[in-house]
């Protein structure tokens, strides 16, 4: 016990910085941690936050770190069954969208231009279902690509695969570590390369516009959607949160917390996040909860820490 | 961060105590690694199995372009340093896909890899151990997937059109009568030709013999019918010297190596499988019916000048008589249930499985019905060592037609009833000649033989370093094989108060196999696999057979044989031998572009002569993975292509133990008019006896284009067997006739392809297999002889019908050539090759045909749409011919016993323009090509049309998987053949006298309906 602690303590040192005093003294900082392509909306949400809230002091961990340590876990996928530990909760705060992406100079753009992809030859693109019984033929996309996605485990890979009804691990090609922004890094390389990303990371969040070198997969979609694959960051933002559109994965992201250990602290800023920290959801490439969301889990939030002492 | 990980790292390389003692120097020793260490980024992580979560141990990581190179360890672990990021990682392990992952942060990794989806593909079973099929430098074929389920009695008969290089050949359609298998070609004369069977790795010669005590007539139990077709993961069958010089004295003929399921991790399952369907006797020979062979009697006796048996009122009166095929055949059901258990954890894996299987004869009273139980068990007792078990039991069962049954059932004549006025076995058809009546005796007389097999081998191994492991085995293979016989003393053939006999083999057999392995990866591009080993086989049969006749009553059958009131002389016999070996083999790859394998094995067997009880049995083999170099590279339609050259020595051992020995026999003679019992020499001591050796040679390729979609594999083969043993005519002075020596020389030359295509994708697919071998064989020398003929196994008398002959193929057949029917006397003509004008044994036989297919093809196509798959499997042989001596029986027009219907075109005075000589009271049959006949036939050997239900709709009645399918065997046939079947051989296994069809148990079409589900 006393070791683990002594790592804890360590480990708080290493990811905080700040100075270890006695806990009255200074208030022991909020630790986030999670998917690391959400940080950038997160970043922006502890930035506002300790504006209204100047005595505030929430920390985003550097790297990921399991879970153990952190009082709030950012999740971007469904939990699989036994994934939460049966005192933890989830909170959605958000949404994205996974958007098919590709080297611009792949010739699957020419050849899929005048029809986009629909879901099943999305599926059949992204996926190869290993299935040793024989239950259903094995289907080949008739497109050549290099596909690359991101270890099995990532969320956005999770989501992806669910959306799809398949297990991450049945993504077909190359893995990428480190974080979902280096898939297209990595498509930028090869010219049959063929990833998805969210929005966040496939737009320039300044300049509202597609990053260079990438190009969006020609998607097969209806009159109202159509904006999706010529529009800018906020034009696709709003279609997406308009329409339900069947080619395009859409994912809530959320805080895992534990109810064991919550603290005000905690609840304060999750609690703000459901409320004025929506507005900045956009601006980094993130949809909004519905209205209807976000009011169930505003009310979650409040039924669970009025349980709280 | 970096440095706090670097800092538990290097502390985990010491021991503890280490520490304690040094803590200061540690430290330094850590800085001053650190700096070292500080331009070099490591990248750390575990490797796993996607869907289990287990470790992968052995997962070799590559960075590309770099030497670095890594090995996950015993909990998965690896870690590599590379200078900058981002690298691409390449991991790969045997049976799992590659993944390459590119890494742009150095944190800690976990990487997952699925296992490949075509590992049977991906991963061949070779001698002592596996081998990736990209790195395999030999040739190898493996029957394909959709094959594999087939149902067949015996797991040696999947193997029939499934792969190149091998000629299955059904001897009988007996349930669970044996196969005779040869894979490129039979290199010997008169030693074994049958390949060798490795079960699990416990090698097993398949003769027909093993489990044949002598008592029961009929053709041979297979003894691999004791293992379950359902438990089979993969059969491999090694052709080249390359791949089975490993099996060195026992290798000439081919490796078949069998590997039975395993349990996996994960989830428990359990599994039904199950069928049950239909047989029916695919044709019926035209045989003449009763006034139309009361015709051919009465002009039988015309002819031999006397008075026909029939007048013509009475000729019309007997009608069509008794068809006596009707009454022999019938329809029979066949059945086969298993049920397996499956479960596995991290340490543990085991299967459980059980069947039964039941098959009745088209022929009435036989049958053959199996139970048998598998467990096999795989344990880690730790990170270092593991146990396994592979256990196979079984009990088999069979009523076999005794031999007289087909011929009898030709021979009876349609006038005889079956039964009498009284409803009693008519005893027989006397007009001429007698036959017994074969309803009687399938009904009546008991003929079965009882098999218990046990075959267990367990092993344990012991990683001693990181690629190093040592295999030790134990295993023992336990037949027990007890033959009954009674024939009552009602039935015809029967002695006055019955025949009973009973007999028991018994055969003990163990194995122990010690080998050490070593794999290695050295920089990036040299890879080892070296394996040593040393194993020992002893083998102990013990046989006796029981007789008696003349019982007070048929009560008690074959159980009183002290009963009887005439003894007959039991016999017995004991034989053993055995067999020490050392092996080795390495295999080395540079760059996985140029491979390399030597084997050697050196086999001292008990059963040669004492200067030569050893032999040494080396080969090599190379390989060049062209599509591997950078040039090739660049064409992306060539996704594989690898280019395989091998040579070698294997050896054929083959032979009856004792052999080499000078041998004392025991005789009879009579002194002072007293029957004594004495011994005298029945073979001469060869010192000198030792191995047949066949020198191979093989040229292969291996190509992939279009990712794979076309599949070729060609392989040109040159076998030379010499040394072959053979019993060489001594003067009689030396009181013998014959001695056993090594002379003859016999080849084989061959072109195998194998062409698996994928001819659709997508919603609808259709896969094509295509398989093609064609073997020539010569016998290239036989000593001092340029020929001898052939003698019958079950007769030990000359066979008028073979030659062996220099020059010629083994299976020549050798006899007179007609020249069709004298247009004035309607006697059948033969030619008078010498111009004698004498037709003679020694001046007018030739040379009329072989035995040897010209090629075999087969092809099998699958398609599948959604969730329905159908597989059509088309096998054939073409240029065989076979002696078809049941219709020389048939047709000789005596009037004696049944005929053929096509003796109703004979000669007659009214008739002479037909080439069906007359009827005539002539018995003897004179061996001619007339009744050599073409053994080539196209089969639907069979079609199955199955239904997989969808997950998402059995989940919900809690099942993992659930089929339906239906299955049609030998349905169709195309052949210009008369008999029954052109897949015969009466002489089961033998390779000299093969190719005669004496009335053998003709082949059914089956159609069944089967269910496989899995809880």
């Amino acid at each position: 016990m006393k070791t683990n602690y002594f790592y804890q303590v360590l480990f708080a040192l290493f990811i905080s910085s700040s100075v270890f005093a006695t806990e009255n003294a200074v208030k022991e900082p909020v630790v986030i941690s999670g998917t690391k392509f959400t940080y950038p909306l997160i970043e922006k949400w502890i930035a506002e936050y300790e504006k209204v809230n100047p005595t505030a002091n929430i920390k985003l961990a550097v790297k990921s770190n399991g879970g153990q340590t952190a009082d709030l876990n950012i999740i971007a996928h469904q939990p699989a069954q036994n994934e939460l530990q049966p005192n933890q909760e989830i909170i959605y705060t958000g949404r994205y969208a996974l958007l098919p992406v590709t080297n611009n100079n792949n010739p699957i753009l020419a050849a899929t231009a005048k029809k986009g992809l629909n879901k099943k030859e999305l599926d059949k693109l992204f996926f190869e279902v290993v299935d040793y019984d024989n239950d259903e033929p094995v289907q080949k996309s008739k497109f050549r690509a290099n596909i690359y996605s991101r270890d099995n485990q990532a969320c956005a890979s999770t989501a992806l695969a669910g959306y799809f009804g398949h297990q991450s691990s049945e993504i077909r090609g190359k893995k990428v570590f480190g974080d979902d922004i280096y898939l297209l890094s990595a498509i930028k390389k090869d010219s049959i390369g063929l990833t998805y990303n969210n929005l966040g990371y496939l737009y320039d969040v300044n300049s509202r516009n597609l990053k260079e070198g990438i190009a969006l997969l020609p998607l097969d979609l209806k009159k109202e959607a159509k904006s999706i694959l010529s529009g800018n960051l906020d034009e696709v933002l709003n279609v997406l949160e308009a329409n339900r559109v069947e080619t395009v994965p859409v994912e809530r992201i959320g805080f895992v917390y534990s109810n064991q250990n919550a603290r005000k602290e905690v609840s304060a800023f999750v609690k703000w996040v459901l409320t004025d920290g929506q507005k900045f959801n956009h601006d980094k490439g993130f949809l909004n909860l519905d209205k209807q969301a976000l009011a169930e889990q505003t009310n979650l939030l409040s039924e669970r820490f009025l349980t709280l002492k | 961060m970096t440095k706090l990980l670097l800092i538990i790292g290097n502390y985990k390389k010491f021991p503890a105590h280490a520490v304690r003692k040094t803590g200061l120097i540690v430290l330094f020793a850590t800085i001053s690694a650190l700096s070292a260490f500080a331009q070099q980024i490591e990248i750390k992580g575990k490797v796993l199995e996607e869907s289990t979560k287990t470790t992968i141990i052995g997962a070799v990581i590559k960075v590309k372009g770099l030497k670095a190179v890594a090995t996950s360890d015993a909990n998965g672990s690896f870690a590599v340093k590379v200078k900058t990021l981002p690298v691409t990682l390449i991991v790969s392990s045997v049976g799992f896909k590659n993944q390459e992952i590119e890494v742009y942060e150095a944190e800690p990794t976990t990487i997952y890899l699925t296992e490949d989806q075509n590992r049977l593909s991906s991963v061949v079973v070779v001698g002592y151990g596996t081998q990736k099929r990209s790195d395999f430098t030999g040739s190898l074929s493996s029957i394909p997937t959709e094959l594999k389920g087939l149902p067949v009695t015996s797991p040696d008969r999947l193997i029939q059109g499934a792969v190149s290089g091998a000629q299955v050949t059904q001897s009988s359609g007996q349930p669970g009568a044996g196969v005779s298998i040869r894979v490129r070609g039979g290199t010997s004369i008169t030693a074994g030709n049958e390949p060798l069977y490795v079960i699990d790795g416990f090698p097993v010669y398949n003769g027909d013999g093993s489990v044949d005590a002598g008592v029961t007539s009929g053709s041979s139990i297979n003894p691999l019918s004791s293992i379950n077709p359902d438990d089979i993961e993969s059969i491999d069958v090694l052709k080249d010297a390359s791949s089975t010089a490993i099996y060195g004295s026992r290798g000439a003929n081919g490796v078949i190596l069998i590997t039975t399921k395993a349990g996996k991790k994960g989830n428990s399952t359990i599994t039904y499988d199950g069928y049950y369907g239909v047989q029916r006797i695919a044709k019926k020979i035209a045989l003449l019916n009763a006034k139309q062979w009361g015709e051919l009697k009465n002009d039988a006796l015309k002819d031999a000048g006397k008075t026909p048996l029939y007048t013509q009122s009475q000729l019309d009166s007997l009608g069509t008589g008794t068809d006596w095929q009707a009454a022999a055949f019938r329809d029979a059901p066949v059945q086969s249930h298993t049920v397996s258990i499956t479960s596995g954890t991290d340490k543990t894996r085991i299967l459980l499985s059980g069947n039964y299987f039941k098959q009745d004869g088209v022929i009435i009273n036989t049958g053959f019905d199996r139970y048998s139980g598998k467990l096999n068990l795989d344990h880690e007792l730790n990170k270092k060592f593991r146990i396994g078990v592979y256990l196979n039991g079984s009990v088999t069962h069979a009523d076999v037609a005794p031999t007289s049954t087909v011929p009898n059932i030709l021979a009876m004549v349609p006038v005889v009833s079956v039964r009498d006025a009284n409803g009693k076995y008519t005893s027989n058809s006397s007009y001429g000649s007698t036959v017994a009546n074969p309803i009687a005796t399938l009904t009546e007389a008991i003929n079965e033989t009882n098999t218990t097999r046990f075959l267990l081998n367990g092993f344990g191994e012991y990683k001693i370093i990181e690629g190093l492991t040592a295999k030790v085995s134990l295993g023992t293979d336990i037949i027990n094989n007890k033959q009954n016989k009674y024939t009552p003393s009602t039935l015809y053939e029967s002695s006055p108060g019955g025949n009973a006999s009973i007999g028991s083999l018994s055969s003990l057999n163990w194995l122990n196999e010690n080998t050490l392995n070593y794999k290695k990866t050295f920089g990036e591009k040299h890879s080892v696999d070296i394996l040593v080993g040393n194993t020992q086989q002893h083998s102990r049969t013990e046989a006796y057979i029981a007789s008696a006749a003349n019982f007070v009553s048929d009560a008690f059958t074959y159980n009183n044989i002290g009963s009887g009131t005439v003894l007959v002389a039991p016999s017995s016999y004991s034989s053993e031998w055995a067999l020490q070996s050392y092996l080795a083999r390495i295999n080395y790859g540079f760059d996985e572009r140029y491979l390399l394998t030597l084997t050697a094995r050196a086999d001292g067997s008990s059963r040669f002569g004492k200067n030569n009880k050893w032999g040494t049995f080396p080969s090599a083999a190379f390989a060049w993975n062209a599509s591997n170099e950078k040039f090739l590279k660049s064409i992306k339609q060539i996704s594989s292509l690898k280019v395989r050259l091998s040579a070698g020595l294997t050896g054929n051992q083959e032979i009856d133990p004792y052999r080499s020995l000078a041998r004392l026999s025991n005789y009879q003679y009579s002194f002072a008019n007293t029957l004594v019992n004495g011994f005298a020499t029945s073979s001469f001591a060869n010192d000198n006896l030792t191995w047949e050796k066949t020198a191979q040679y093989d040229l292969g390729l291996d190509l992939g284009v279009f990712s794979d979609r076309i599949q070729l594999t060609a392989d040109a083969y040159y076998k030379k067997t010499s040394d072959l043993l053979l019993e060489v005519p001594v003067p009689y002075s030396s009181s013998l006739s014959s001695a056993f020596q090594n002379l003859g020389v016999v080849e084989n030359k061959g072109l195998e392809l194998g062409l698996k295509t994928l001819n659709l994708t997508g919603k609808f697919e259709w896969t094509t297999n295509f398989v093609f071998s064609a073997n020539r064989n010569k016998v290239l020398s036989l000593g001092t002889a340029d020929y001898f003929f052939v003698t019958d196994p079950a007769s030990t008398t000359t066979l008028p019908t073979q030659i062996i002959k220099v020059g010629q193929s083994v299976g020549s057949f050798y006899m007179y050539q007609t020249d069709g029917v004298d247009v004035a006397t309607g006697n059948q003509k033969y030619k008078d090759l010498n111009k004698d004008g004498k037709i003679t044994q020694d001046a007018d036989r030739t040379i009329v045909g072989s035995t040897q297919p010209k090629f075999l093809v087969s092809i099998t196509n699958t398609f599948r749409y959604k969730n329905f798959d159908l597989s059509v499997f088309l096998n054939s042989s073409y240029g065989n011919k076979i002696f078809n001596w049941t219709r020389a029986n048939l047709e000789l027009g005596t009037g004696y016993t049944g005929a053929v219907a096509t003796l109703l075109n004979r000669w007659t005075a009214t008739n002479t323009n037909t080439d069906m000589h007359k009827a005539i009271e002539n018995p003897a049959v004179t061996i001619s090509d007339r009744f050599v006949e073409d053994g080539s036939y196209l089969r639907l050997k069979n079609i199955s049309l199955g239904y997989t239900f969808p997950k998402k709709l059995i989940s919900k009645i809690k099942l993992k998987a659930a089929r339906v399918y239906i299955s049609g065997s030998n349905l169709v046939t195309w052949t210009n053949y008369t008999g029954y079947d052109p897949e015969v051989s009466t002489n089961g296994q033998n390779s000299i006298s093969s190719g005669m069809d004496r009335g053998a148990y003709p082949t059914a079409k089956t159609v069944l309906g089967g269910v496989s589900i899995t809880f």
